[in-house]
């Protein structure tokens, strides 16, 4: 279903429905089986080490443990930053304007992965033409759903429209100079003496 | 290690090292102790106690009332472990018995959901360090205009491994970074097909970035296999 997003640049508010982007949608999809040599539809299941128990689609699930081993459920746990802080839980970018007053620099932009793509579909003019004249991207933190930790989104604008790219961040890449070279795996024998039966 | 076998604007090759980025966890989870927090995977069942297998040979109302009596959805062997070391096999769909000669059919359809294909799946080979390098197209994009068209997916850099290879690398960073324009790198003789990184992986788009800081280089090649465009039917 469509969802709203309101930015706010300025003063003034402006509202866009947002549409998912993805593979399927551009260039088809491509659906896998498993068939096996009955003709059958099979799917990928797991066997214990040992060999005693079979395990299908929905015999594992996933949880967290504190450090005395106990279980502990998801709503009570907190969630901390980088710099060991508690992040309150914001709310879902549906829920309230969305301020437009910071950029990324492009070369900051590319060292982002994309997760998740929309078209904004009814942008006002007003609003594609800011984003197209700005130096650099606007970004802003962006909930799906409301959350600890919001993504990064950034808006693009080309001749097709208007889109928000959601990035994940935590990409770290460094200059490198030249002593900080990698040596090639080595897969030679690391013994010294000289065997004829190689030759 | 993964390696790139790449060639510059001079025709010279080498292979070099083609490195992801040490993934850094912007959050954790704590307890209300602030202790961290440990992620397990566990059984929950078994193919004999799941709902398939209890609702075998009892309807459901048979079942919620055997669950009212006993614990027949529980294995109390396995139930709560956390598997360490398992191994993948193939069961049927129908029956959840296990499979034999399996083979894998691929299904291609439109963007509107017509159908292409079906085919049987042949697997593909990773062919960024063949014999032959992939060559340098010569095709440079503006870096502005490459991310108002290319919705990038991963980013691996490269990475010398000598002397040499620091100059091959680091003259390809300066060449790119005087020009502020990223690469089009692709497989073939011309360039144009798309870059599988890794055996049975996803088909990409490459361009190669160069950045320099004083004698420092950084190449990085994004990949995407998404544009920045509208579907048709839109």
């Amino acid at each position: 279903m469509a969802k709203n997003l309101v930015f706010k640049l300025g003063e003034e508010d402006f509202s866009s429905t947002i549409v998912k982007i993805d593979r399927e949608k551009l260039y088809g999809r491509i659906v896998k089986k498993v068939i096996d040599d009955d003709g059958e539809e099979c799917y990928a299941g797991h066997i214990s080490a040992d060999g005693l128990h079979i395990f299908g689609k929905t015999s594992f699930d996933s949880g967290y443990l504190n450090q005395d081993g106990l279980w502990l459920e998801r709503k009570s746990l907190k969630i901390l930053n980088q710099q060991d802080q508690v992040c309150p839980e914001l709310p879902s970018s549906f829920d309230h304007p969305i301020e437009l007053n910071n950029t990324l620099a492009t070369e900051d932009y590319l060292m982002m992965n994309s997760k998740s793509v929309y078209h904004l579909l009814d942008a006002p003019v007003k609003l594609v033409s800011a984003v197209r004249d700005q130096d650099g991207f606007f970004q802003f933190p962006f909930n799906y759903r409301p959350h600890h930790h919001p993504d990064t989104a950034v808006l693009i604008s080309n001749d097709l429209g208007l889109f928000m790219v959601v990035c994940e961040s935590g990409q770290q890449f460094e200059y490198i100079g030249q002593e900080h070279f990698l040596p090639m795996d080595d897969d030679e024998d690391d013994s010294d003496e000289f065997d004829f039966a190689m030759m | 290690m993964r390696l790139i076998h790449f060639s510059d604007h001079k025709q010279r090759h080498t292979r070099v090292a083609l490195l992801s980025s040490p993934h850094s966890e912007t959050y954790k989870y704590v307890d209300d102790q602030l202790a961290q927090v440990e992620h397990c995977r566990y059984v929950k069942n078994t193919l004999g106690t799941d709902l398939t297998a209890l609702t075998k040979e009892n309807s459901l109302e048979d079942l919620s009332n055997k669950l009212v009596e006993g614990d027949p959805e529980l294995d109390f062997e396995v139930m709560g472990k956390r598997l360490e070391k398992s191994h993948r096999i193939f069961l049927k769909a129908s029956d959840n018995s296990p499979a034999f000669g399996v083979y894998i059919q691929e299904t291609r359809y439109k963007p509107n959901g017509d159908l292409i294909e079906t085919r049987d799946f042949e697997g593909v080979s990773s062919n960024i360090n063949e014999d032959a390098p992939l060559v340098w197209s010569n095709k440079l994009i503006d870096k502005v205009e490459c991310c108002r068209k290319y919705v990038f997916k991963r980013t691996y850099q490269l990475k010398h491994s000598d002397g040499l290879s620091f100059d091959f690398l680091l003259n390809i960073a300066t060449e790119l970074a005087e020009k502020s324009s990223l690469l089009i790198v692709g497989a073939g003789k011309k360039a144009n097909q798309p870059l599988i990184t890794s055996r049975n992986g996803k088909p990409y788009r490459g361009f190669l970035e160069g950045r320099i800081k004083e004698n420092e280089y950084m190449l990085l090649l994004h990949v995407s296999n998404l544009e920045l465009k509208l579907p048709e039917t839109s």
